[in-house]
């Protein structure tokens, strides 16, 4: 199936109603929720600030909770369109490759032991006794480890697409046991946080998460446009890679590394939101068509859409209850991807 | 010939053997403890106490559905993995596990919670999710890909609509939550029945089917020049995985990483020139060792080695993984 809008003038096309969408979203973010805060508080928080309950509910909740929801889109996408190009692979993304997980049971492990170390009877919650600062390297660790067996187990002179993700579907699976083995452990009255926590939720998520990662979504555009050049030759087989200079065996990994970076980070502050890795890309490719670029451009901004728009729905579909972030990117996204696959006759390519 | 192969005789007896003192052994074991001696005896002839209703109706159908589910999920994940020639290939990739799971919590929540009305919604609602999941893949004639791909997206929705249910509906989830997670604790005679009509039967058409099986670990080209209607054939056995693991699922939970890793784990212990020998020597022998180590890791648990509340599911999955990633490993250098 041909790309829904090629050329230059449909890529202009597309980023604009991305942004728009976006905007959207932010607007509806801000001024919707459980509590009682709405358009007027809005207003009053950008003309002229009362320090009202409802204007500080916007600024000191909401505002920052969109923030990391955008971040954590941008992280989940960019990760995803690397991985699918490095690994040549149509299935790859961090949930599939095993890095959400191996990124989960590291940041699992650091909450268990920060809780029992500092406050032995108190409610856990991700990184709430560990400096937020820390926990993206600590998942960092564990997304390097997984995302490193896994690429060892499939490593057979070349990359096996299907069995590389079936590698990664096993140990993140193993990863998932491990996480719920230690959360049983922690004592049964955790299961709803182990269970918002695995689905992945932004409930709680303000400014430090945000600032907590904000020099990894840095790093990780500049990173991104770096390798742009060297990621679209490696579409095409190693061998010419080569011939067009490049040092494939120094920047593959480097450009994994980047993505895994990107991955456990996002899941450092969320946990394993599932999807989005996959579902971006693809989606990318058929709207924008083959240029890497411009994947990367429309990608990062519809990741940031899908987890904002996600989350906000989440907030306010069964108020005053949450239904998680993650949970939400996964029913949307997955019949999104389903009638993709459809539509273009089971093809990936 | 059953066994024309001693390897494959001796690997049977052992894991008969082996079957067999999991079951005594875990018949004595507990807080009310008696030898294993003394609990055979009791299951012999009741004679009213305590321990005799603690070792007849609480350790034995716990038990015996271990070795059932075990059974009925290693069956269905060779099944799977040879059907769709995925040798990593679950019955929990087609998406019946987490389409249980979700009938089963949705049910729960908005209809009653009675056993015997959970049980039949969640063989329904994993006969759904993989239905969804083979419409799917249909129109590329079921390619091992696709049908990955697409078991993989119904799974990741039901889990997602699962938690959502749950999340909000809180007050249900200290029920669920053991459920959710997979084990046998608590598991009674009312699993038991539910069950066994639907993994003996099972059991019983994949192994007087086992031949045709045979036909389809081949291309579509060669299977078809072979006679066999590939197509439906495939349908057909998908089908059978499906209904296992369903009912499985309805009665324990989801039992992670059976159906993947006692395939594997047999034809490994067997050798590979057994196992080539086709699907009438590995079907019974796999239900066998499936029944062996899900029970196995029942008893384990409960021995208290672990923290006795860990559910089986946790263990063989991590247990199941670990393995797979041995056999990856190995595969990549074979």
């Amino acid at each position: 199936m041909r790309p829904l809008l090629e050329d230059r003038l449909g890529f202009a096309a597309a980023m604009l109603l991305v942004l728009t969408l976006l905007g959207v979203v932010l607007l509806a973010g801000t001024i919707l929720g459980a509590a009682n805060a709405g358009w007027s508080e809005m207003v009053a928080l950008l003309t002229a600030p009362q320090g009202s309950v409802g204007e500080r509910i916007i600024a000191i909740y909401r505002l920052p909770r969109l923030i990391v929801a955008m971040q954590v889109g941008v992280h989940f996408a960019l990760a995803g369109l690397i991985f699918q190009v490095v690994l040549r692979n149509p299935l790859a993304d961090p949930t599939v490759l095993g890095i959400s997980g191996g990124a989960s049971v590291a940041v699992v492990i650091a909450m268990t032991w920060g809780v029992n170390l500092f406050m032995p009877e108190a409610p856990t919650q991700t990184g709430q006794y560990l400096p937020m600062d820390l926990v993206p390297f600590i998942a960092l660790a564990g997304g390097l480890l997984a995302g490193g067996l896994v690429l060892w187990l499939s490593w057979n002179g070349d990359l096996d697409p299907t069995r590389t993700a079936l590698s990664g579907v096993a140990l993140g699976a193993v990863a998932s046991a491990a996480v719920m083995a230690m959360v049983l452990a922690m004592g049964n009255s955790q299961a709803e946080v182990a269970l918002i926590w695995l689905a992945g939720s932004l409930y709680g998520r303000g400014y430090e998460e945000a600032l907590a990662i904000l020099p990894w979504t840095g790093a990780g555009l500049v990173a991104a446009a770096l390798i742009l050049r060297p990621l679209g030759a490696s579409r095409f087989d190693a061998d010419i890679a080569r011939s067009i200079g490049l040092e494939t065996r120094l920047w593959r990994p480097l450009a994994l590394a980047i993505a895994v970076a990107l991955a456990a980070s996002a899941v450092s502050v969320v946990g394993p939101v599932g999807f989005v890795g996959l579902v971006v890309p693809h989606t990318a490719r058929l709207v924008v068509g083959s240029s890497l670029p411009r994947q990367m451009a429309f990608g990062a901004l519809f990741g940031a859409l899908l987890v904002a728009a996600s989350d906000v729905l989440g907030r306010i579909v069964a108020v005053p209850v949450e239904v998680p972030v993650g949970a939400v990117t996964s029913l949307i996204g997955v019949p999104v991807f389903l009638i993709l696959l459809q539509q273009r006759g089971g093809s990936l390519k | 010939m059953m066994f024309p192969y001693p390897r494959s005789t001796l690997v049977a007896a052992l894991s008969a053997t082996l079957l067999t003192a999991a079951m005594i052994h875990t018949l004595g074991q507990g807080s009310f403890d008696t030898t294993p001696w003394r609990a055979l005896e009791l299951l012999v002839a009741d004679d009213g106490s305590q321990t005799a209703f603690v070792v007849r109706d609480l350790r034995l159908p716990r038990a015996l559905v271990a070795a059932l589910v075990g059974a009925a999920l290693a069956m269905a994940g060779l099944i799977v993995q040879t059907v769709m020639r995925n040798p990593l290939g679950d019955p929990g990739l087609m998406g019946v596990t987490a389409g249980a799971a979700f009938a089963v919590a949705t049910v729960f929540i908005y209809i009653a919670g009675n056993t015997l009305i959970l049980m039949p919604a969640g063989v329904v609602g994993g006969v759904i999710a993989a239905a969804i999941t083979l419409l799917l893949a249909r129109q590329s004639g079921f390619a091992p890909l696709q049908l990955t791909l697409a078991g993989m997206a119904v799974s990741i929705f039901f889990v997602a609509a699962t938690s959502a249910v749950i999340l909000i509906n809180r007050t249900a989830l200290q029920t669920l939550y053991f459920w959710l997670i997979g084990g046998f604790i608590n598991r009674t005679w009312t699993e038991f029945i539910f069950l066994w009509p639907w993994v003996l039967a099972g059991l019983a058409s994949g192994v007087a089917l086992a031949r045709r099986l045979d036909l389809l670990q081949f291309d579509d080209d060669v299977s078809r020049a072979l006679g066999a209607k590939a197509a439906q054939w495939r349908v057909g056995f998908l089908g059978l995985a499906v209904i296992l693991t369903a009912a499985s699922v309805a009665a324990a939970g989801p039992i992670g990483f059976i159906g993947f890793a006692v395939p594997h784990l047999t034809r490994w212990l067997i050798g590979a020139e057994a196992a080539a020998g086709g699907h009438g020597l590995l079907m019974p022998m796999v239900a066998l060792n499936g029944a062996t180590l899900t029970l196995g890791t029942d008893a384990l648990v409960r021995s208290g080695i672990f923290d006795k509340q860990l559910p089986a599911g946790v263990l063989t999955s991590f247990m199941g993984g670990l393995l797979l990633l041995v056999f990856l490993r190995r595969m990549r250098r074979a």
